[in-house]
C-alpha cells in the first residue's frame, strides 16, 4: 500500500542510485565497444532504400516547419502535449510562461492544467551549456496557498533536445486522494496535515537542488477551464472484503473511482478493476493509490483512489470487473502456447490443465485481422503474440501491448473480447503464445458492477 | 510540427537508420543508452564477468534483432528488455552451476566506486524484487512498463515494489539516505 512518504522515498532512492553510478568502468566500457565492433553491417534492399527517401522528404518538411517555430521562440507546449500523450490537456490549461533563472539554468513554467484530481505542470529548462543529464524536480516542496501538501502522488516525464540544452517536461501531482479525505472526514477527525484543496489556488513550487540551482514559483491554478466538463456521481457499492465504492469522477483528462475500506479491514488483498465502457472499449488504468488515515479517535480508514484514462465522448456507463493480485510468482517465464486453428477454436490451457483462454474466431477483412477470444481473465489475456511458424513473422508482437490494450473490445452479447491487428491471417501455419496469469491474479467476474456516467 | 516533433524525428531517424544496418547509427543508440544499460546490469548481476557478458550479448543480440523492433520510439524499452532477458539467462545458468557445485561462492563485484550502499542493497534483494526495483529506480519506468517488460500483472509489480521499499528502508535507515 502507498505510504505517506513513498513518493519522497522513491525520489531520494532514485537520486542516490544515480549518484552512486555516474560512469562506466573503463574495462566494461571496452567490452561494450568490442561488442559493437563485432556487429556486421547489413545490406540494404530496394524496398528499404525507398523507405529512406520517404524519411528524407518527411525530415525536410519537419525541419522546414520546426526550426522557424523554435527560432521564433513561440511556445512549443502543444507539441509536448502530443508527444507525451497530453494532447487532451491543451485546451484545458492556462498559459503561464513564468520564468526563473538560477545557476545558468532557466526554468519556464509554461502551462498548468487542473481538473480537480490532478495538477499537471508543463515546463521547459534551458541551459547555455549542454546539461549532463535530464533535469528533474524530484524532492521539490509543494504548497497549496502556503500549506505544505504532504502526500501528493504523481510523476515526471520529459524530453531533452539533441544538443542537451533544452528540456521540456511534465510534472504531475495527484490530489484526488487528499481532496477525498478532506471531504470525507468530519472536522473532529481531521489531522494537521489535512488541507483543503479548492478549485482555485496558488501552487508554491520550491525547487532547491544542491549544486544545481534554486527556483521558487507561485503558480496560479484553476479548475475554471475544465469545470463544466467534470462530472461527479455518488454511489454506494459494497464489494468483497469490506471494500466500498462511493464515487466516480469523470473529467476530459481523467477518470477516478473512489472508495473506502473501513477500520479494521485494511489488511485485505488489494482490489483492483478492469474497466469497460458501454461500447465495450477498455478504459486503461493509470494508477491506484490508497492512504490509511487515522482519525483523532484512533480509527484508521483506508481511502482508495483508482485513476483511469478519460472516458470517450459517447461513453454512457462504465463496468468495473474486480480482481486481486493473488500471488507473487518468482517465475517470469510462464508463457503458454498452441498452434493456431484458423478455421475453428484454439484453447490454451494452464499447466494445471484448466482452460485459460479460447480463441473463438479469426477474421481477416481488408488486411486487418480480428482475433476473438473468451477467458475469465478478460483484458489481461492480452498481450499475446501470434507468429507465422514458417516465416517467423510476428503478426502480433508483445511490443504491441499498449496499442492492443487500448484497442481491445468487449462484446457483451457473446461474452467475447476482440483484439485487432493490422496484418492478414488467411492461411498458413501460425502459433499463439500468451502469458498465463492464472497463478497471479484472481478475477471476480460475478462481482462486476456498472455505473452510469451520463 | 514544432520542436518536440523535431527531437522525435531525430530519434526515430537514428533508430530507423540502425534498423537498416547503419552501424554508426547503432553505435549512437548504444552510446545514448550505455550508462543506463550498465546501471541496470549492475543492479541485477553481482559478478563483474556476468555484467560484461550481459552487456556484450545485449549489444550483439539487439543489433541482430533490431529490424524486428516495431515502434522506433520504444528503442530504449526494447533494448532494456533484451538486457533483462540476458541477465535472466545468466542468473539461470548460475543457478545450475550452484546446484552442481554448492561450494561456488560468487564474489560480489567490487568496482572502483566507493559509495555504493544502495546498489549493494538492491543487489541483495531476491531476484524477483531486484528486477522490479532496478527498472523502477534505475530506469524510472512506470509500473505499467515494468509489467510489460517482465510480463507480469501491474498489481504484482506494485506489491513487489512495496516489499522492496520495506527492505530498502531497512537498509537505508542504517546508512541514512
Amino acid at each position: 500500500m502507498m505510504q505517506v512518504n513513498d513518493e519522497l522515498f522513491d525520489g531520494e532512492i532514485r537520486k542516490k542510485i544515480k549518484d552512486e553510478i555516474k560512469y562506466i568502468p573503463k574495462d566494461i566500457n571496452k567490452k561494450i565497444d568490442d561488442a559493437v565492433n563485432k556487429v556486421k553491417k547489413r545490406k540494404f534492399n530496394l524496398k528499404k532504400v525507398s523507405g529512406i527517401c520517404i524519411i528524407c522528404i518527411f525530415g525536410t518538411l519537419l525541419l522546414g516547419i520546426a526550426m522557424p517555430t523554435y527560432a521564433g521562440n513561440i511556445p512549443f507546449i502543444g507539441s509536448i502535449l502530443e508527444k507525451l500523450n497530453y494532447k487532451n490537456y491543451e485546451k484545458y490549461g492556462s498559459d503561464l510562461n513564468i520564468s526563473k533563472e538560477s545557476n545558468g539554468l532557466k526554468v519556464n513554467i509554461n502551462k498548468a492544467v487542473y481538473d480537480g484530481l490532478e495538477i499537471t505542470i508543463f515546463y521547459t529548462v534551458k541551459s547555455e551549456k549542454p546539461m549532463e543529464s535530464e533535469p528533474n524536480f524530484i524532492g521539490a516542496k509543494l504548497k497549496i496557498n502556503g500549506n505544505e501538501l504532504n502526500f501528493p502522488g504523481g510523476g515526471e516525464s520529459g524530453e531533452i533536445s539533441d544538443d542537451k540544452k533544452t528540456y521540456v517536461g511534465v510534472l504531475k501531482y495527484t490530489v484526488g486522494l487528499s481532496k477525498m479525505i478532506w471531504q470525507n472526514t468530519k472536522e473532529k477527525e481531521k489531522n494537521n496535515e489535512d488541507i483543503e484543496i479548492s478549485n482555485e489556488f496558488v501552487l508554491n513550487l520550491d525547487i532547491d537542488k544542491i549544486g544545481v540551482g534554486k527556483w521558487t514559483f507561485d503558480i496560479p491554478v484553476t479548475v475554471d477551464k475544465i469545470n463544466d466538463k467534470v462530472k461527479e456521481s455518488k454511489c454506494n457499492i459494497d464489494l468483497r472484503n469490506g471494500y466500498n465504492i462511493n464515487k466516480i469522477i469523470t473529467t476530459p483528462i481523467n477518470t477516478e473511482l473512489e472508495g473506502i475500506l473501513k477500520d479494521g479491514k485494511t489488511d485485505n488483498e488489494f482490489l483492483q478493476f478492469y474497466v469497460l465502457d458501454d461500447k465495450g472499449r477498455h478504459i486503461i488504468d493509470e494508477r491506484a493509490e490508497t492512504y490509511i488515515h487515522p482519525d483523532k479517535e484512533g480509527n484508521s480508514h483506508e481511502y482508495l483512489s483508482y485513476m483511469y484514462k478519460p472516458i470517450y465522448d459517447d461513453t454512457e456507463s462504465l463496468t468495473f470487473i474486480p480482481y486481486t493480485d493473488i500471488n507473487v510468482s518468482s517465475d517470469t517465464d510462464n508463457s503458454i502456447a498452441a498452434k493456431l486453428n484458423l478455421k475453428g477454436e484454439t484453447t490454451l490451457y494452464s499447466d494445471d490443465g484448466k482452460e485459460y483462454a479460447t480463441i473463438t474466431k479469426i477474421e481477416t477483412i481488408n488486411e486487418k485481422t480480428k482475433i476473438y477470444y473468451k477467458s475469465q481473465y478478460g483484458v489481461d489475456v492480452s498481450p499475446f503474440d501470434i507468429k507465422n511458424n514458417k516465416t517467423g513473422e510476428e503478426i502480433i508482437a508483445f511490443e504491441d501491448w499498449q496499442k492492443n490494450a487500448e484497442e481491445i473490445l468487449y462484446r457483451s452479447s457473446s461474452d467475447e473480447y476482440v483484439v485487432t491487428c493490422d496484418k492478414a491471417i488467411t492461411e498458413g501455419d501460425y502459433s499463439i503464445k500468451m502469458i498465463d496469469q492464472s497463478k497471479s491474479i484472481e478475477v471476480y467476474n460475478n462481482d462486476k458492477f456498472t455505473i452510469k456516467v451520463k | 510540427m514544432e520542436l518536440i516533433s523535431f527531437f522525435n524525428y531525430r530519434k526515430k531517424s537514428t533508430v530507423s537508420k540502425a534498423k537498416k544496418g547503419d552501424k554508426e547509427a547503432f553505435l549512437g543508440l548504444i552510446d545514448e543508452n550505455r550508462l543506463n544499460l550498465y546501471r541496470v546490469a549492475r543492479g541485477i548481476l553481482k559478478d563483474k564477468e556476468d555484467i560484461e557478458d550481459a552487456l556484450q550479448n545485449t549489444v550483439i543480440h539487439s543489433f541482430e534483432k533490431i529490424s524486428s523492433l516495431k515502434n522506433d520510439e520504444y528503442f530504449r524499452t526494447w533494448i532494456i528488455r533484451i538486457l533483462i532477458n540476458e541477465c535472466n539467462e545468466i542468473l539461470r545458468k548460475n543457478k545450475r552451476v550452484m546446484h552442481l557445485d554448492d561450494n561456488t561462492d560468487t564474489e560480489i563485484y567490487s568496482d572502483s566506486y566507493e559509495n555504493m550502499d544502495l546498489t549493494r542493497a538492491i543487489n541483495s534483494l531476491s531476484e524477483e524484487l531486484r528486477l522490479t526495483t532496478v527498472l523502477f529506480y534505475f530506469e524510472d519506468m512506470s509500473l505499467k512498463d515494468i509489467a510489460k517488460i517482465l510480463k507480469i500483472p501491474e498489481g504484482t509489480v506494485r506489491s513487489r515494489l512495496t516489499r522492496a521499499r520495506i527492505k530498502l528502508r531497512e537498509v537505508m535507515s542504517e546508512v541514512e539516505v
